[in-house]
């Protein structure tokens, strides 16, 4: 069955080895829908966030393949409801800050207003589309967001750890 | 007084790291072609230890290293230019890597400066090479390389083996600076030795000792292993057959009384006949590839299998009812040994066993198809051998006849390319397998179409004085794809038919090697006797007829129940 899973990847943090584990989904011609990539507390050592729309049998292949990448420490794969998932989107507006205020209140968003209009929201990935839904009444000059970053829930279920 | 310009024995240039590091590993021979971006290696090379062996394609340069290492055990290592050259050498890696062959390639790149800039012969070669190797590195600094070639050497040989790419810019090669050889290669989270765990061991002792008709099979992991006596000590307990897989050929001696020889898709009719029949497959270094297994589904259909591998990532990959035993294969086979001794041994007059024998007498060296020449001369070459000579093979229906007629008697002796089905292998694997084992005879058993890639080897072989035999099975076509066109594609023939050129016997003869056209079994008996003879590289051009096919035959996507033969 297909479903959005949550790849966890720690890994040497060294050159080349985001180029292999992206390798492993073009080979497989899965999508990825989000990548995130950051330092962890471990010297060294970096941790990929992957989100992917994928079955059972095509994660366990992506988990293999991915294993057997030497830089690769351990691949944990997590069903998205086991995560606590968040997005950071930066928007950056055309003209004043009217009417503004009230929808980024409602979306827990801050509003910055230094030499131009600017819109910060952290939060789940869905409230990040409804809020830029609401916004496009407006006229959004500019938009960046940094895909979704996350971590297992401490009674998260069905996780899978390719860690040997 | 400063001693800060004084020049150490340890101060010098990359390129002399690189031997160094070599020599260090023990490495006596590369197998490469120069160009621009190795020029300082090369030239480090004049004054070194290790021989160089000059190819005239990067490609066969690779297939030499890949067969030296198959020969013997040890790493092979090549070499080549930054761009072409390591575009080139390409396929024999990808070759190595399907088939966890260890070797090491080292490529030029251009210097650093110029990465990027689509320079002269600049390709990204780590980026090209990244999804056909173990690992890639690019050491940046000369200081760099003594740990970058041991790391390579470590990497490529340990756990499941593989090649490893080490691409340095021409800068770093002539760049100079203190090195330091010393270094202990420690690389986190990468495991060399999976102990086996002792539950999953005695797990897989029950099943055995539970099923009625099992079986074992052999991959080239057991060969790597070197865990042959072990698999026929459990064997002759179990009074199981022992099949093999293409690569797992020489594992065991295949005139062994419990021998079937290879299953798949050009498996023997009685191995794919008794491993359907079984109930418990126990698969010893084998990855159960889609050329061995055929149809999945039915290929585990009521029954167990168990796969004892080194690579945790194997474990259930492609078969569903598998118990995976992770580990070093010789360690996890004495652990099951140990378990299923302690229990009865089996009947030697099983219902099982007889059914083996039946159907072994029955079927053990039949040749299907009456007009077959090939097998003959197959037989043949088996009978003129020793027990350690070498036979390499090419791709295609000359493989297949390989694969079920030739019976290897001894690990490593068997090399063909099982997982990539490069063709062009054969030969320039058949160099580097006789540089590692000069003592043995080493025969390429060749068709026409394979031969003609890589026959550029020709020079090597005989301005080295490296001697091997090439077998030409010669039906002018692409015999295989001719065969699955007469077959499978309505008898349309396209784009097989190759002719009657050349005149190999001439070709070998223009490089100054022998070459020899015989007439059937009979003279070729005699050509061949005579070429192993003579100390010089032969070429034996034997006619076979084109419509030649090869049975048993089981067409992609069907089971191994549903031979043509």
């Amino acid at each position: 069955m297909s479903s959005k899973r949550i790849f966890f990847i720690r890994a040497a943090d060294r050159p080349g080895v985001l180029f292999r584990i992206t390798s492993v989904f073009r080979r497989r011609n899965f999508n990825i829908e989000s990548v995130t990539v950051g330092n962890t507390n471990v010297p060294g050592e970096s941790k990929i966030v992957i989100l992917i729309d994928v079955d059972e049998e095509g994660a366990d292949a992506f988990a293999r393949l991915v294993k057997r990448i030497i830089d690769v420490y351990e691949v944990v794969e997590a069903p998205q409801e086991s995560c606590t998932l968040k997005e950071l989107t930066l928007i950056r507006m055309e003209g004043s800050e009217a009417g503004l205020e009230e929808i980024c209140k409602k979306y827990g968003a801050k509003l910055t207003v230094n030499g131009g209009v600017y819109i910060e929201h952290c939060g789940d990935p869905q409230n990040s589309d409804a809020l830029i839904n609401e916004l496009s009444k407006y006229k959004i000059k500019d938009i960046s967001r940094t895909g979704i970053t996350a971590l297992v829930k401490e009674n998260g279920k069905n996780i899978l750890r390719f860690g040997y | 007084m400063h001693t800060s310009n004084m020049q150490t024995d340890s101060y010098m240039s990359g390129a002399r790291a690189i031997v160094r590091a070599l020599e260090n590993e023990g490495v006596d021979v590369i197998f490469g072609i120069p160009g621009g971006a190795t020029l300082p290696l090369y030239d480090e090379l004049k004054d070194g230890k290790i021989r160089h062996i000059l190819a005239r394609h990067e490609q066969s340069a690779s297939h030499m290293a890949d067969g030296y290492a198959r020969a013997s055990g040890r790493v092979g290592v090549c070499s080549a230019t930054s761009g072409p050259g390591a575009t080139n050498l390409l396929t024999g890696v990808a070759t190595a890597y399907m088939d966890s062959s260890p070797i090491v390639a080292i490529t030029g790149q251009v210097a650093k400066p110029f990465i990027g800039k689509d320079a002269f012969q600049e390709i990204d070669t780590v980026g090209v090479y990244m999804p056909v190797v173990k690992y890639a590195i690019q050491p940046l600094t000369p200081k760099e390389i003594p740990e970058s070639i041991k790391m390579a050497f470590f990497i490529s040989s340990t756990g499941r083996q593989g090649p490893v790419l080490v691409d340095v810019p021409k800068d770093v090669q002539t760049g100079s600076d203190e090195m330091d050889f010393s270094s202990n290669v420690k690389l986190k989270g990468y495991e060399t030795s999976f102990k086996p765990d002792p539950s999953r061991a005695r797990e897989a002792a029950k099943l055995i000792l539970q099923a009625q008709r099992p079986i074992i099979l052999v991959g080239g992991g057991a060969i790597k292993a070197n865990a042959g006596s072990m698999v026929v000590e459990l064997a002759e307990i179990l009074m199981a057959p022992i099949a093999s897989t293409l690569m797992g050929k020489g594992a065991v001696p295949e005139t062994h009384f419990l021998s079937v020889g290879p299953i798949g898709m050009h498996g023997t009719y009685h191995a794919n006949r008794l491993i359907t029949e079984s109930d418990l497959v126990i698969g010893i270094g084998a990855r159960f590839s889609d050329r061995t297994t055929m149809d999945t589904g039915e290929f585990e259909r009521e029954k167990m299998i168990i796969g004892l591998d080194i690579d945790p990532t194997e474990a259930k990959k492609n078969l569903k009812n598998e118990l995976a035993v992770t580990g070093d294969v010789k360690e996890s086979l004495a652990m099951i040994l140990q378990f299923v001794k302690s229990m009865m041994p089996y009947s030697e007059n099983s219902p099982w066993i007889r059914r083996v024998k039946e159907l072994k007498d029955q079927f053990d060296g039949k040749v299907f198809g009456e007009k077959a020449v090939s097998p003959l001369i197959i037989k043949e070459v088996r009978g003129q051998l020793a027990d350690h000579d070498i036979v390499t093979t090419e791709v295609g229906q000359t493989q297949a006849w390989a694969e079920l007629f030739y019976k290897a008697l001894k690990p490593r002796t068997f090399i063909t390319s099982g997982g990539l089905g490069t063709m062009g292998f054969g030969f320039p694997a058949a160099i580097g397998a006789k540089v590692a084992k000069f003592g043995s005879n080493v025969v390429d058993l060749a068709g026409d179409g394979s031969f003609q890639m890589t026959s550029n080897s020709l020079a090597t072989s005989v301005k080295e004085g490296i001697p091997v035999i090439v077998i030409i099975f010669n039906n002018s076509t692409l015999g295989m794809i001719a065969q699955w066109q007469r077959m499978v594609y309505g008898n349309r023939i396209v784009a097989s038919w190759l002719g009657e050129s050349p005149d190999f016997s001439y070709l070998a003869k223009a490089y100054g090697a022998e070459g020899v056209k015989v007439n059937g079994a009979e003279d070729f008996g005699r050509a061949f006797k005579e070429a192993l003879s003579n100390e010089i590289t032969t070429v034996i051009d034997v006619p076979i007829p084109p419509e030649e096919n090869v049975f048993p035959f089981v067409p992609s996507g069907k089971s191994l129940r549903e031979m043509i033969v």
